[in-house]
């Protein structure tokens, strides 16, 4: 009767738990569920709430951009907020004054201005760096928002700049298109099923939370893109070359071609995000564009840990996120709005000084605070291995 | 396999001809590279299939095992049905007994206060009381019949469960078709599993073979089109030689760090470039991995395969791929990375997939992963570093860290390995290890070594030939005996006036 019952092996769901995407997908499935429930009629899912958790995954695409320029690549940049604000501001304009040029059309020049920019700064930062870097950026970010509020014609200046309808659903109606051939192939036979009848039949949801839906989509791929670059050969090499530029340009690592890149990453993500807030929010304002904002940026990925994509979405959750989603239903913050970030700021310190390598540190100290206490009991009860 | 003599025209005569036979090596490098990877690409996967076939051929036979083992467990004799579900149980009883013991052995230990607070035994805590002794023992000899009632318990149970002679045969039968059911199903499944893997396998290998057949094609070209330049690129080296400095001079400004210097390094040797202080050494070898670029003078550097080349003409990043690979005087391993990534950081320029091919993480992206990570397996198993190569290297010990940058050269698959300092900061015994390894790597890999060291022991018991300098002038050129015999190195070392101290000291 031997070997009759063998070692269990490896499941595949736990299998696929330990896939480094498990993470996003979980995200993911939250963020969906949430709008899930709303349209199901959940009373305690305000719009505002969702709203909140659209402009945290927004900022958040900023925030992998800048994941890579300052967590793998070691550059600071404070002139997030201009690269954004380019982005958004082309989104509207093009969407408002140009509206036969397709949706995609409107991505692609907003990320290819930002192209531009990453390049043009990526060879300013050949030549200087670290904090002198910083303030260059800043330079340029404020340039860019005297843009914002003084060239009317482009940005609608302090009124700021606003479109009236979801460009990409303009494609339902047009028959040839290919969102519309989704439409009729997929979308219409899954709106079939009565459980996903409600996701699925776009044309009778609003178009917000639609929209909702795909930015969700979005930023979990982008999250897995991005995570798939961090590991591969690029992200070493830019990790090299935050760490030792000298080592890392004897093991053949060009620093001109990762330091551009790096900064590709950071303004074409930024641009991005920038026409999928204009997408989603449908106005913007030049005040949104400030320093603060590039310091918030700063503030979520160092807070996440600067090298983790799920640290900066949290990052993000708590820099941009608290106020909409939490702190606003809570009577005493909505009476006493000024204490919002009074609290935000000491959230902010706490970490940044206890935890300086962000939330991914204090999630692993809680993992070891608890073994100790856990060991300590076992010490108390039982006593000593022996 | 396609060989060309490829050498660069550099600095003789055509510079638009230079420039593009400089492009030609660089092409014929990235294709010989991808070669290479798609020829090791296909004998990884192949153990690679293998192991999942079994893998998944193990995942099979326990799921087919399962009910049959139930069924074998009601046509065991009940003590053999006992006995196996004992064996099953024992563990996780024993465990529980185990703590029930310790929990109850503490429980009196503090009794009779011979813990601490926090419940370790005091350092001058005598043993229990016998009393105290004898209700363990009662404990142990408890749980023993605990186990012992286990046993009996599960025997009675499979007594019961015994089935009738008729239910026997039938069972009997159902266990016999059973077995032979699996094992028709597991062979069946193999073979399947075999099948495809032979198809996946074949359409990889054709795939793989067909891409180094057009990169070979490719690859033969550009080797025509170099030899067509052949003719205007001449060179002067001698065939022995790795290395040459010719009047090689490095300004700062008014400082002359290296002045007018000029020796050979022979192919296979292990070289030594020694001097005082501030004689210019490392500003020696930051020029020839292009850290600086030389205000005067030309490096010449035989290949591996033989071709000449103008290290002026290079990059700094692109040194590596020539088969010059340095280390730093002060270890400079990458903190953030485990010591195998920062093996994968020196083999960064073999990497040849595509940006977007990374972002999507495509097959080639991991074949090319898969190959490249067990070349540095082999490596760090080579340098005795595999125990700890998941470890980050920040809080190993100088001479581990040294060994790691070595391990790096060697896998950027190094023909001249340029050496700063590779002894400071080590203990008496990290430096015979370090210079055994030294003497190991330039035996088996066939390296050059060229090397800074203060260290003159290291130096005069490694090195084949020596160059001693001094404010970046050479003083003298030759074996160690030689050097250690020479007046002007004597006087630059010890000042002018008491050379005899030399001997005092030695």
């Amino acid at each position: 009767m031997q070997n009759t019952f063998h070692a269990k092996p490896e499941s595949a769901i736990r299998r696929a738990l330990k896939h480094p995407f498990a993470g996003f997908i979980f995200i993911g499935i939250l963020l969906l569920s949430l709008q899930v429930l709303s349209i199901m009629g959940a009373g305690f899912v305000k719009s505002s709430m969702l709203n909140g958790f659209a402009s945290v995954m927004v900022y958040s695409i900023v925030g992998y951009g800048f994941t890579f320029l300052l967590g793998y690549a070691g550059l600071a940049s404070l002139g997030t907020a201009g690269f954004v604000g380019l982005g958004a501001y082309i989104a509207g304009y093009l969407i408002r004054e140009q509206p036969q040029v397709p949706y995609l059309g409107v991505i692609l020049a907003a990320v290819l201005v930002s192209v531009v920019l990453g390049v043009a700064v990526g060879f300013i930062s050949l030549r200087i760096e670290g904090i002198f870097l910083a303030i260059v950026t800043l330079g340029l970010s404020e340039i860019f928002y005297q843009i914002f509020n003084n060239w009317l014609g482009f940005t609608n200046g302090s009124m700021g700049s606003s479109i009236s309808k979801y460009p990409i659903f303009q494609l339902f109606q047009n028959p040839d298109s290919w969102l519309a051939a989704i439409d009729r192939d997929l979308f219409s036979k899954l709106a079939q099923v009565p459980f996903l009848q409600a996701i699925f039949d776009m044309k009778t949801i609003d178009a917000r939370r639609s929209f909702y839906i795909l930015l969700v989509l979005i930023t979990v791929g982008l999250m897995m893109l991005t995570y798939n670059l961090g590991k591969s050969s690029t992200g070493r090499a830019m990790l090299a070359m935050k760490n030792s530029s000298s080592a890392a340009q004897a093991m053949g690592i060009s620093l001109l071609k990762y330091r551009l890149l790096a900064f590709l990453m950071s303004t074409i993500f930024a641009g991005f995000a920038g026409a999928m807030f204009m997408s989603y929010f449908k106005f913007s304002t030049p005040t949104n564009y400030t320093i603060i904002f590039s310091l918030n940026i700063l503030a979520a990925v160092l807070i996440g840990g600067s090298k983790n994509l799920i640290g900066t979405f949290l990052g993000c959750l708590i820099v941009f996120g608290l106020t909409p989603i939490f702190l606003q239903d809570i009577p005493f913050f909505r009476d006493n709005s000024w204490v919002i970030n009074i609290t935000i700021g000491s959230i902010i310190i706490l970490i940044v000084m206890f935890y300086p390598g962000g939330l991914v540190q204090l999630g692993q100290r809680f993992k070891q605070a608890f073994r100790q206490l856990a060991a300590k009991r076992r010490l108390y009860v039982y006593g000593e291995e022996d | 396999m396609y060989m060309a003599k490829k050498t660069d025209p550099r600095y003789f005569g055509d510079k638009a001809a230079a420039r593009e036979r400089r492009r030609l090596f660089e092409e014929i490098e990235q294709l010989e590279g991808e070669i290479r990877l798609a020829g090791d690409t296909v004998t990884l996967l192949e153990t690679q299939r293998r192991e999942r076939r079994e893998h998944k051929l193990s995942l099979l036979e326990a799921r087919l095992q399962r009910p049959l083992a139930k069924l074998g467990l009601a046509l065991a004799s009940p003590q053999d049905a006992a006995q196996a579900l004992l064996q099953k149980k024992l563990p996780g009883l024993r465990k529980a007994q185990r703590l029930a013991y310790r929990k109850l052995r503490q429980d009196l230990r503090r009794k009779e206060g011979l813990l601490d607070r926090e419940g370790r035994m005091l350092p001058d805590a005598k043993d229990i009381s016998p009393a105290a002794r004898q209700q363990l023992n009662d404990l142990t000899a408890e749980q023993q019949h605990e186990q012992d009632r286990m046993y009996t318990e599960l025997l009675e149970k499979a007594r019961a469960n015994r089935l009738s002679d008729k239910n026997r045969l039938a069972k009997q039968q159902r266990l016999q078709q059973g077995l032979a059911a699996k094992e028709q199903r597991l062979l069946h499944k193999e073979e399947a599993l075999k099948k495809a893997d032979g198809a996946y396998l074949k359409a990889q290998e054709k795939r793989q073979q067909a891409r180094i057949d057009r990169l070979g094609s490719v690859l033969k070209e550009k080797q025509a089109q170099l030899l067509r330049s052949e003719s205007q690129a001449e060179h002067h080296l001698p065939e022995d030689v790795c290395l040459r400095l010719e009047g090689l001079s490095m300004a700062f400004g008014g400082l002359k760090a290296v002045d007018n210097l000029s020796f050979d390094v022979k192919q296979g040797e292990i070289f030594g470039l020694i001097g005082p202080n501030g004689a210019g050494k490392t500003t020696v070898f930051n020029c020839i991995t292009q850290f600086y670029k030389p205000t005067a003078g030309d490096i010449i550097y035989r290949t591996r395969e033989g071709n000449v080349l103008r290290l002026n003409n290079y990059d700094v990043h692109k040194i590596i791929t020539k088969g010059i690979v340095r280390t730093f005087q002060n270890v400079e391993v990458i903190g953030e990375l485990s010591i195998l990534d920062n093996l994968l950081i020196a083999a960064h320029p073999q990497y040849l997939s595509s940006l977007g091919q990374q972002i999507f993480n495509t097959r080639r992206v991991r074949q090319e992963e898969m190959v490249i990570k067990q070349r540095a397996n082999r490596v760090l198993e080579y340098c005795g570093l595999s125990a700890i190569k998941d470890l980050p290297p920040v809080g190993q010990p100088y001479g581990v860290l040294k060994r790691v940058e070595l391990a790096r050269t060697l896998m950027a698959g190094a023909n001249l390995i340029i050496l700063d300092e590779p002894a400071a900061g080590l203990n008496d015994q990290e430096t015979v290890e370090l210079t055994r390894l030294i003497r190991q790597i330039q035996k088996d890999y066939g390296v050059t070594i060229f090397l800074v060291e203060h260290n003159m022991g290291l130096v005069m018991d490694l090195c084949d030939h020596i160059c001693a300098i001094s404010f970046g002038k050479k003083l003298a050129y030759g074996t160690p005996q030689q050097i250690q015999n020479d007046q002007l190195v004597q006087d630059a070392y010890l000042g002018t006036s008491d050379a005899q101290e030399l001997e005092v000291i030695a």
